[in-house]
This record gives structure tokens, sequence and C-alpha cells, in this order.
């Protein structure tokens, strides 16, 4: 096994009990090598922050699953870069929108909002695993 | 222990303090109950059922109108019981929020709650739901700390209390701290026994169902007696325990056989002989089809199952459970459609010969062993045992939110689509069983990736049947 030694945080956000993904990114990112720090389901930002700095993660992979991820996360970029984490990788996954939207727009909706990448109602999670495995070895 | 009756006492006075019991005297509430006729008794209707299964279909609304409406549509579409679904903030014991919104409810004529708010509407005017109604009401939700609103339910007349200290809290909270949920429903039990009768026995009934992801047999039929366990201990004598639709129907009917089986050998061990137990069996809980013909199928298929296990009672899903909570219409509906397919299926009854006993013995060796070692553990009582287990990830339940459960089980499935544990955990199990499940597997590619993780949960919705 390829141990990355990556520290990612990772949780659902908002009032959002859905745990099936989440629970799969935890096994997945932990058979991949990753030291995970999940903080589970029904979180706030300032919870992903918090665990963020305590953990000093490399990166924050925030989920949202009943669409209403977006009132939540606007100043997340902008709060890891003042609690000294600038560097530190942002993603999010899950149903990013309400409705029916075109992905291309979504995802590029979130991006400016400071994330490194983003994924609407993505076909495979496995897409996720290539991704941030690149990102963290530049 | 039986929570001793003084100390009951006490307990009782202080949870009928709460306001939202107060239009209805403790007194006046059982006498409510003892003059029900026998026919909206649950544990009657099981020892008088016939040959079907009972049918018993979900269904709760914010508005007492269509609550209403609800009832007398599934009555006439031929439920045998009738249910009360209860909303999530009322869940949650906020039952403020669930007060504020069932009046924005009213103002706006629309429905924003996801169940009926019992102790918003109160037990009097629920009573009057079901005055014209002659078949059990039972009481469907999700509470951790249930104690007011089953206090409530008892007061309007409903006789069957779905529940249970592990099955309401590990999959329904995310922090609701297990040792009080379980305290909860033993004061709950002891609540059901004391209102019970040799002839008017109010019915328990657990939700073995759990998560309804990936939740291998063992460990359902694990809880399911610890449950029953807990109630019967506190003098509760008319329980079901239950499980769902897992996607094989082999490992199904082995199920329901080592349930059976091990509910029988723990009772006896245990000394407890006048308990009546019944199997409930569960219509696919988990991420449902979109396409009505496969939600279809789906249900249809349950039905078959439920009567080849001679299940007594079956708990039904809609066709449009992919879309949201359903209407009465289609609520409606899924009682004709399991209906009509339960006739169909009524020669399959107690049917002999599939090839299950290996997967029965299996399961119930399993769970033994997991038994076996929680009433080793120390504690002063069952349910502190119980707690300990969970801590320690001996109960493990997969996918469960709730902050003390351990999440260390793995399971995926086999050829089959049975369920198999690939990782252990720290759940006690006999090395046979272990071995056999990893040949179960041994076809398997190794369970790394995140896309074949989910195709076994997502085995109704997966892309390749559209």
């Amino acid at each position: 096994m390829i141990v990355h030694e990556h520290r990612l945080v990772i949780g659902v956000i908002g009032n959002d009990i859905h745990v099936v993904a989440n629970k799969v990114l935890e096994r997945g990112l932990r058979n991949a090598g990753y030291d995970v720090c999940n903080i589970g389901v029904n979180t706030f930002p300032e919870d992903f922050i918090d665990a963020a700095v305590e953990h000093d993660a490399d990166a924050v992979i925030v989920s949202t699953i009943n669409g209403e991820g977006e009132d939540w996360v606007h100043s997340l970029r902008e709060e890891l870069t003042t609690r000294g984490l600038k560097d530190a990788f942002l993603y999010i996954g899950g149903n990013l929108a309400i409705g029916d939207q075109p992905r291309e727009r979504v995802e590029a909706k979130f991006c400016d909002m400071g994330f490194s990448r983003a994924y609407h109602r993505p076909e495979s999670m496995d897409i996720f695993l290539t991704d941030i495995a690149q990102d963290l070895a530049q | 222990m039986q929570i001793p009756s003084d100390i009951f006492i006490k307990q009782r006075e202080t949870v009928r303090q709460s306001p939202l019991l107060a239009e209805v005297d403790a007194a006046d509430g059982a006498a409510f109950l003892a003059q029900l006729p026998e026919s909206r008794y649950a544990a009657s209707a099981f020892q008088n059922r016939g040959e079907h299964p009972i049918l018993q279909p979900r269904g709760g609304f914010a508005l007492f109108d269509d609550q209403a409406q609800l009832t007398h549509e599934l009555d006439v579409a031929g439920a045998d019981f009738l249910p009360l679904t209860i909303d999530s903030h009322t869940r949650q014991n906020d039952y403020e929020r669930a007060a504020t919104l069932l009046e924005q409810c009213e103002e706006r004529n629309e429905n924003l709650l996801n169940g009926y708010p019992l102790l918003a509407h109160g037990a009097l005017l629920t009573r009057s739901l079901f005055t014209d109604i002659n078949k059990p009401v039972s009481l469907r939700h999700g509470t951790p700390d249930a104690r007011v609103l089953v206090e409530a339910a008892l007061d309007a007349g409903i006789t069957e209390i779905e529940g249970g200290g592990i099955c309401y809290c590990l999959p329904y909270s995310r922090s609701y701290p297990i040792d009080r949920a379980l305290l909860n429903w033993q004061y709950i039990d002891r609540l059901c026994a004391y209102y019970s009768t040799d002839e008017r026995r109010i019915h328990r009934e657990s939700f073995g169902p759990l998560t309804a992801t990936m939740v291998p047999p063992c460990m359902v039929v694990a809880i399911q007696v610890l449950e029953l366990l807990l109630a019967a201990e506190q003098g509760v004598r008319s329980f079901s325990v239950s499980f769902s639709q897992t996607g094989s129907m082999a490992q199904d009917i082995a199920t329901a056989t080592a349930l059976r089986e091990t509910t029988q050998k723990w009772l006896d061990q245990l000394g407890y002989t006048n308990v009546d137990v019944r199997l409930v069996f569960h219509q696919w809980m988990g991420a449902f089809p979109v396409e009505r013909i496969h939600a279809e199928a789906l249900i249809t298929q349950g039905a078959v199952t439920a009567a080849l296990i001679a299940a007594d009672k079956i708990v039904i899903k809609t066709r449009t459970e992919a879309l949201g909570i359903p209407d009465s219409n289609s609520n409606a509906d899924a009682v004709k459609v399991t209906k009509f397919a339960l006739r169909l299926s009524q020669s399959l009854a107690g049917c002999t010969g599939l090839n299950t006993d290996e997967e029965s013995a299996h399961i119930a060796t399993a769970a033994n062993t997991i038994l076996e070692n929680i009433l080793q553990l120390r504690g002063i009582a069952l349910w502190d045992r119980v707690a300990s287990a969970v801590r320690t990830g001996i109960i493990d339940i997969p996918f469960a939110p709730h902050q003390e459960n351990r999440g260390e089980l793995w399971t995926v499935r086999d050829n089959d689509d049975a369920i198999r544990i690939a990782d252990q955990g720290k759940v006690p199990l006999p090395e046979s069983f272990l071995k056999r499940e990893q040949q179960k597997l041994s076809n398997r590619q190794e369970n790394v990736g995140l896309d074949t993780m989910l195709y076994d949960v997502m085995l109704m919705v997966r892309k390749s049947y559209l």
C-alpha cells in the first residue's frame, strides 16, 4: 500500500445527515493511505476550519448531498487563509445544486468561490481519488 | 432487572409533568385503553391473524385532515394495521419547532413536516383519527427519547410501539448518548408492560432494518435478540423482531430462520416462557429505484419473501419512495399491490426444501457468538452491557451516523448479492464463520475503489438497470 501521509479533513456540511458517501469516502481514503479526520454528518463551516487547523490538514473535502451546500461554503477559502492554511486544497462534491443545472456551470461557480475542484453529481467517485493524489503529489 | 415499582412510579410522575400530556390524566388514558375493543389491540391481532402476513403501511402528514384522509384511504385499501408516522422534529424532542411549523402548515395549508406531530396535536384530537377504525394503530418514529411521545400515544389508544434503545439511537442520531437512549427505552418497555394485562397486551416492535445499508444479518439478529431481552426484562409479553429485504432472497430466507431460532434459544436460556414473539419483514429500506417498474417489481418480490418466510407482518413501501414522502394515493396503491402479491404467493407459506439451512446456521452461529460476548461483559445490568458493547465495537452498525458507533465493521456483496463481512472490526466472530464469509467473497476484487463500495449500497438503483 502506498502511504501518502497526507492529512485530510472530510465531512458533510449543513443540516444534512446523508452518511453513505461520507463513510465510503472515509474508508476509500484510508485504504489509499491517507490520514483522515472525519468530522461526520451535520457539521458546519467552523467545524471544518477548526478540524483543519488542529489536524494541519493538506486538504479539506466537503460533501453536500441535500443540495443546500452552497449557502454554507462561501467563506471557507477565506477562513482557511486567515487561519494559516492558504496552501490547503479545498474540494466539494455531491449534489451541489437543487434542480437541473448544467454540471460545468455549477462546478465553475464553486471553483470561483475558491474550491480547488468541485464535483456536481459525478458519474464516478474514483475520479476524485485520482485527482486528489495528483494534486497532493505536486 | 425490572425497574422496581416505586422507582417507576416516581419516574413516571416526572414524565407526566410535561405540559404536552396535561390534557389527558394518566388514569383517563389507562381507562381509555382498557375500554378499546380487542380489534384495536395489535397483540390480539397477531394472535388471531389469518393466512396472510398482516399488512402495515407507513404514513404521516402534518395536518390533522390529511392524516384523517390517509387513515381512511389506507383502511379502505385493505391495510390491517394503520400507521402513525411521527415528524423528525418531534423525534428529536424539538416539540416547540414541530408546533410552530404545524401552525404555519395550518395557515398556508401546506405540508412542512415529514410526519404527524403527535404532541402538537395532542392525544385527545389524535384519538378522533381512529374513532371509526376497527384496527390496531402502530406508532412509527425513530426517537432516542420517546418517553413523552409514547405516553401520549398510549393516551391516544395506540397499542403497538415501534423502537428500542439501540435501533432508534445509533441509526437515527449523531450524538444522543447510547446510555440515555437505552434507559429511556427501559422506561418505555416498563410502561408498556405496566399497561398490559393477560388479555390486553401492549405490543412492542424492534426496528431491525437499522441503517438499511449493508448491515450483515448476524448483527441484525444479535440486536433484535438484545432488544427483545431488554423488553422481556421489563415485563413486555408481546414483541416483534424484524429485519428488511437485503437484495438476496436466499439470505433473507436464511435470516428469518436464524432470527426465529436464535430468539427462542435466548428466551429459553434466560427463562422467559410467556413472551409472544412475532416476525416482521420490511420491504426494501435502502436507496429506492426511481423508475416505477423497478419500484413495483422490488415491492412485489418483497411480498413474495414475506409469504415464503411466513412473516407475521409485512411493512410496506410505495412506488414513489425515491421521490420524497409518498402521498395518500400512492400509499393506498402500495397496500393493494402488496396485498395482491401476497395472495398470489399464498401457497409458499412455510415452503420447505429451500437450500438455506447452511446459511441460516451460519448466521445463527455468528449472532450467538456476538450475544455470548455481550452477556459476559462487566456491567450492572443488561442495558449497561449493551452500552459497553456499542462503545467497544462488539455491536457495530455499518453506516450509522452515531459518534459512539465504532464504524469499523465493513461488508460487501458476494456474487449472489448476499451481504458478507469483509472486515470484522471489533466484532467477535468465530473463525469458521469468517472463513466461510471469505470464501463467498473469493472472486470479488479487493474492495478499494469508492465506486465498488457504492455499487453494493446502490444495488437497487444501479445505472445498468435503466
